[in-house]
C-alpha cells in the first residue's frame, strides 16, 4: 500500500547537497519528491535518496518522457518508474504536460504544444496509456512558456482542465510556471486560477523565476520565491486549497535550513 | 493500438528541433542563438509577437547551456582545465555531431573525453597534454565508478592456499596513474583556466566506489599496480603479472610488502573473491 501525504504538508525536491543535512532533519520536509531520472541514473542515487527520506513518502517527478512527443512512449523509462513507484511505495508519480524529443535527438528540456482541441486529444491518449502503465496515481505539471501559437484556441487553464479531465489524472500545479506564463502572454494569472480543475490538483509547486532585462520571466528555479508568486499561492490557497506544497530549487541551491524556511513561509501566507 | 499525432504537432516538433539543434554561433566572448537559424515554418506557427525571436532564443540558449553544464558536471576535471569557453566550444562540437539521444542527462556526455583532442579548436592556444591527459582519464574514471554498485569489503579470504583463490577488482574500481595534481576539480568554473600544480613524483590514484560516493585515494605504487588487475583471476597469478610489470626497483620490496598490501585491498573492499564463471572485473 502506498505511503500517504497529508493534503496540507509540505515537500522538498530533493536536490544532492541536501542530502546528509536531511537525514538529521527527521521532521521537516514531511516528504520529498525525487526527479525520476535522478533516481534511476545509478545505483547510487537511490541509496542516497533512501538516507535523505529517512522514512518520508517520496513521490516521483518526470523531466523526459516526452508525453506530448510524437515518438513512441519511451517503455523503458515508462517501466522503471512503474517499478521506482512499487519500490518506493509512492503516492503518486508527475510528469510534465510537454515535449522533449524529436525523431533521434533528445532535447532535455519542457516544449510547449499549441493549446487545441487536437492537442488536448493526443495528450488524453497518451496520458492513458501512461496511467494504463503505472501502479499508482499519475499527475501532469503545467510547464512554464515562452511563445503561444497561431493555432492556440484555449486558455491555459482551459486546456489543462480538458486534459486532466479527459485522461482521468491528477494535476501537479506550478503555481510559479502559472504566473510566469500570465507576464510573458499578458493574461491575469488569478483569473486563471477561476478556471482550473481544483478537485484534480494533486499538489502544487512552487519556484523561483528571473525577470529578464527585456520583461520575459524565465523559470530559472535558482532564486528564492518571488512576492506575486507569494499572492498568487496564497490565492490558490483560498480557491482550491488544501494541497501538498513542494518546493523546486535547482540551481543557486541555498542550504537546508534556507529552504525549510521558504516550506514555512508556504504554510504562513496560506493562513 | 498506434494513433496518429496531430499534424501541427509533427510540424511543430521538427521545425522547434531543427531550431534547437542549430549550433550557437561565437559572438562577443559568449555563444549565442542568432535570428537566421530560425527556420521559416516556425516562424508561421507562432504567434506574432515582437518579441518572438528573443522568446525562441531564450529556448535554444536554454537548452544548449543545459547540455553545455551536463558536460561540466560530467567533466569537471578536464573542464576546468579547457576553461567553460574552450569547454562549451568542444561540446558545441560534439553534441552537433552527436545529438544526445537518451532520456538519462547524465549520460549525454559519455565518450566526450575520448572524442576530446578531435574537437578542440586547431587555432587556439595548445593546451597542456599532461594534465588534460590525466583530468580525462580521472573523471572517466570517477563516471564508471559513479554508476557502480557498491559491495560491503570482505575479510581477507581464510584458505590454506590464499595464493590460488580467484579475486577481481571491485566494480567499477580502477587505479590511475597520474602525473598531475588534477584530482579534485576546481570549486569555480570562472573564465580562466584551471593551472594544477605538478605533482613530484607521479602518483597512483584508485577511484572506488564507497557506501557514500565516489573516493579517490591516493595509494603507494605497489597497491597501484596491484589494482591494474582487469580479470579475475587466482591472486598469484595477479601478483606474478605485476612483478613483472612494475618497476624494478618496486620489484625488490614488493615481496615483502605483498602481505599488508593484500589484506588492505580486502579491508577496502577493493579486492573481492571473484564469482564462479566471472570474466571481468
Amino acid at each position: 500500500m502506498a505511503a500517504s501525504i497529508a493534503r496540507d504538508s509540505v515537500g522538498l525536491g530533493l536536490r544532492p547537497t541536501h542530502v546528509d543535512a536531511l537525514r538529521d532533519s527527521p521532521h521537516a520536509p514531511a516528504f520529498l519528491e525525487v526527479i525520476t531520472e535522478n533516481l534511476l541514473a545509478a545505483p547510487i542515487a537511490q541509496d542516497k535518496a533512501r538516507r535523505a527520506a529517512a522514512g518520508r513518502p517520496v513521490v516521483a517527478h518526470g523531466v523526459s518522457l516526452d508525453l506530448l512527443g510524437t515518438r513512441p512512449l519511451d517503455d523503458a523509462l515508462l517501466d522503471a518508474t512503474a517499478a521506482l513507484a512499487r519500490a518506493w511505495d509512492m503516492p503518486w508519480v508527475s510528469e510534465h504536460l510537454c515535449w522533449s524529443a524529436h525523431a533521434d535527438a533528445h532535447h532535455h528540456d519542457l516544449l510547449p504544444v499549441p493549446h487545441t482541441e487536437e492537442v488536448v486529444a493526443w495528450a488524453v491518449w497518451r496520458i492513458r496509456e501512461v496511467t494504463r502503465r503505472l501502479p499508482v496515481p499519475f499527475a501532469v505539471e503545467n510547464v512554464s512558456t515562452y511563445v503561444r501559437f497561431r493555432a492556440d484556441t484555449l486558455s491555459e487553464a482551459a486546456f489543462l482542465t480538458r486534459v486532466v479531465e479527459g485522461a482521468d489524472c491528477g494535476l501537479l500545479l506550478d503555481i510559479n510556471n502559472l504566473y510566469v506564463n500570465a507576464v510573458n502572454h499578458g493574461h491575469d494569472p488569478v483569473d486563471a486560477l477561476a478556471h482550473l480543475p481544483w478537485d484534480r490538483v494533486t499538489a502544487v509547486h512552487i519556484a523561483g523565476h528571473t525577470r529578464r532585462a527585456d520583461g520575459l520571466l524565465h523559470d530559472t528555479h535558482d532564486r528564492p520565491v518571488a512576492p506575486e508568486v507569494w499572492s498568487l499561492y496564497a490565492a490558490a490557497w483560498r480557491r482550491g486549497g488544501p494541497f501538498p506544497t513542494i518546493l523546486e530549487w535547482d540551481d543557486d541551491i541555498p542550504d537546508l535550513a534556507t529552504a525549510l524556511d521558504t516550506l514555512a513561509t508556504a504554510q504562513a501566507v496560506r493562513r | 493500438m498506434t494513433r496518429t499525432p496531430p499534424g501541427i504537432l509533427v510540424d511543430l516538433q521538427a521545425s522547434f528541433s531543427a531550431m534547437l539543434r542549430a549550433p550557437l554561433r561565437a559572438g562577443d566572448g559568449t555563444l549565442r542563438a542568432h535570428p537566421g537559424d530560425i527556420p521559416p515554418g516556425l516562424r508561421a506557427l507562432c504567434a506574432g509577437d515582437p518579441s518572438l525571436d528573443a522568446r525562441l532564443a531564450l529556448y535554444r540558449e536554454q537548452g544548449w547551456r543545459r547540455l553545455f553544464h551536463a558536460v561540466h558536471d560530467a567533466w569537471p576535471r578536464t573542464t576546468g582545465i579547457l576553461g567553460p569557453w574552450g569547454c562549451n566550444r568542444a561540446a558545441l562540437a560534439w553534441f552537433t555531431a552527436h545529438p544526445p539521444r537518451g532520456h538519462d542527462l547524465g549520460r549525454i556526455a559519455d565518450g566526450f573525453g575520448a572524442a576530446l583532442p578531435g574537437l578542440l579548436d586547431p587555432l587556439a592556444a595548445p593546451l597542456p597534454p599532461g594534465p588534460l591527459r590525466d583530468a580525462i582519464a580521472l573523471d572517466d574514471a570517477v563516471r564508471r565508478a559513479w554508476h557502480s554498485p557498491w559491495t560491503a569489503p570482505e575479510a581477507l579470504p581464510d584458505v590454506t592456499a590464499l595464493s590460488a583463490v580467484r579475486v577481481g577488482r571491485a566494480p567499477g574500481l580502477s587505479a590511475q596513474r597520474v602525473h598531475w595534481d588534477v584530482r579534485s576539480p576546481p570549486h569555480d568554473l570562472g573564465e580562466d583556466r584551471w593551472s594544477p600544480p605538478r605533482l613530484h613524483p607521479p602518483g597512483w590514484v584508485v577511484v572506488a566506489r564507497t557506501s557514500d560516493g565516489v573516493g579517490l585515494h591516493p595509494v603507494d605504487p605497489l597497491t597501484g599496480w596491484l589494482l591494474t588487475v582487469r580479470r579475475p583471476a587466482p591472486i598469484a597469478d595477479h601478483v606474478a603479472r605485476v612483478l613483472r610489470a612494475c618497476e624494478p626497483a618496486l620489484r625488490q620490496t614488493a615481496t615483502a610488502d605483498l602481505p599488508d598490501r593484500l589484506e588492505a585491498l580486502f579491508a577496502q573492499g577493493w579486492w573481492q573473491v571473484a564469482a564462479e564463471g566471472s570474466t571481468n572485473a
